[in-house]
């Protein structure tokens, strides 16, 4: 077994965009394949990271819900079901539902706050800011 | 499973010998990459012996825009013969497409032109990007010009409020096609909320998706027409040319709005040939819209591409870099501490 599938996947990505794309005749077989090859580049990016990024997400979401002003907290109870919550399993699925629970209750604590309290308006920026950064493509 | 060219080419000559009844062949067929919204083939025909070339364009089975296949069509027609340039209008069949077997349209081919944005960074076209810039934002503020009770745009909406409009459609497509949290996009739809600008002095035309690649330049730096009008309405005219500075449009450069000019340079071009002044206020609100639109259709198509029934890549692209950008772009917009990354601080 190949230990590294991501590596594996950008060694298959640049076969396809350097050797098998530029013999295509085809035109819009040619473009197909660049974008698929592209593509395949971004997935292996993303193959390496999927779970670190999400799971890096929850715990500064966490951080961020807990200090959230108690006047500010109309969905308590869930934000307290997400401070203690882990993933069903480290399965991406899994990941992906609990880093979306934490993201619904950002969009409704941002929203509550952006015209009230600057500072932790600020730091909402600073989470997505960051946020954007892990998981952004190179 | 795609359809062979042959077949496709086939099925056009049977539609075509028996709605034109000429003697028509096809002499030569190629599909053209990148229509995000429809499929498209150029197609060479003899017609009673005289060479014909046509752009062939066919509903796919879904696309990058969910538009009405007409709507393109009958805009071709309205705007055909004005200051604006665009291919021939010269059949749509929308009810009985036969052995094409979707609704499709036709146009007439202009041929030694090229549209890809790429080829702006390479000879011969990198010399004459400036011209191609003028032309470009000249065209933009001419059909800004255009008076829209003179064209025949009967099938349009004609709203109250623009900017409200717009903003509701595409907020309600982020709300409806997510398939998880948009937390930045989200952020952005709110302070539209808060900020909608004045309905404008002037309603015009709006292309929707005026920028570089969906027109048709040539190697002496001319623009011979302006494609993929399937957003076309009536609105603002500062939605065009909002939407044409994303700086999606030139990524990864900066300071060339569509890897052609200098966003100040075009915007004054764009008020010389409109007769129109940009309102500074209502023209930042509506390129933070323009950035909410595009995130909205990468996130529709990253949902057909889920979803839906094709599995065409420019979705999946659509899906994942698109919207990691359009992100990044937004951010740059909206966020308190911005560092302008992508684009000018002020315009």
């Amino acid at each position: 077994m190949i230990p590294e599938p991501g590596r594996a996947l950008t060694d298959l990505a640049m076969r396809l965009l350097l050797t098998i794309a530029p013999q295509t005749a085809n035109t819009f077989a040619a473009a197909d394949s660049l974008l698929v090859g592209q593509l395949m580049l971004t997935l292996s990016q993303e193959f390496e990271r999927a779970i670190a990024t999400r799971m890096q997400d929850i715990d500064e979401l966490r951080e961020l819900l807990a200090h959230a002003p108690v006047s500010h907290a109309s969905s308590l109870p869930a934000r307290a079901q997400f401070a203690t919550a882990t993933p069903a399993s480290l399965h991406l699925r899994d990941v992906n539902h609990l880093h979306d629970e934490g993201m619904r209750l950002l969009i409704e604590l941002h929203s509550e706050v952006e015209l009230t309290d600057a500072d932790l308006n600020l730091r909402i920026w600073h989470f997505l800011r960051a946020h954007s950064e892990r998981h952004k493509f190179d | 499973m795609t359809t062979p060219l042959s077949a496709i080419g086939d099925a056009l000559v049977d539609y075509l010998s028996a709605h034109w009844r000429k003697d028509i062949t096809c002499t030569a067929i190629s599909q053209i990459p990148g229509g995000a919204s429809r499929e498209t083939w150029r197609v060479h025909l003899s017609v009673d012996g005289s060479p014909q070339g046509v752009i062939l364009r066919r509903d796919p089975p879904s696309s990058l825009i969910d538009t009405e296949r007409a709507h393109e069509f009958n805009t071709y027609k309205a705007v055909f013969g004005t200051a604006v340039p665009v291919p021939e209008p010269m059949v749509l069949e929308d009810q009985n497409p036969a052995g094409l077997l979707r609704p499709f349209s036709i146009t007439r081919e202009i041929p030694g032109c090229e549209a890809s944005p790429a080829l702006l960074a390479t000879p011969p076209f990198v010399h004459h990007r400036q011209q191609i810039g003028e032309r470009k934002w000249t065209i933009l503020g001419q059909l800004a010009a255009l008076d829209v009770d003179s064209l025949a745009l009967a099938f349009m909406q004609r709203p109250a409020h623009p900017a409200a409009h717009e903003l509701d459609y595409w907020a309600q497509v982020i709300n409806h096609d997510s398939l998880h949290p948009q937390p930045i996009a989200q952020a952005a739809v709110r302070w539209l909320r808060r900020n909608l600008p004045d309905t404008p002095g002037k309603l015009a035309l709006v292309h929707g998706d005026f920028r570089s690649g969906n027109f048709l330049f040539d190697a002496h730096g001319d623009i011979h027409a302006v494609l993929d009008w399937e957003m076309a309405h009536i609105g603002d005219p500062l939605e065009d040319l909002a939407w044409s500075f994303d700086p999606l449009w030139c990524w990864p450069e900066k300071t060339l709005a569509g890897y052609l000019l200098p966003r100040a340079e075009a915007l004054a071009i764009w008020e010389r040939a409109s007769g129109l002044s940009v309102d500074r206020q209502a023209f930042r609100w509506w390129q933070i819209f323009a950035s909410v639109k595009a995130i909205a259709i990468w996130i529709s198509s990253a949902e057909d591409y889920v979803n839906g029934t094709t599995k065409e890549p420019i979705l999946a692209y659509a899906g994942w870099p698109l919207i990691d950008r359009q992100n990044r772009i937004l951010l740059d917009h909206l966020s308190p501490e911005s560092q302008y990354r992508y684009a000018e601080a002020t315009l």
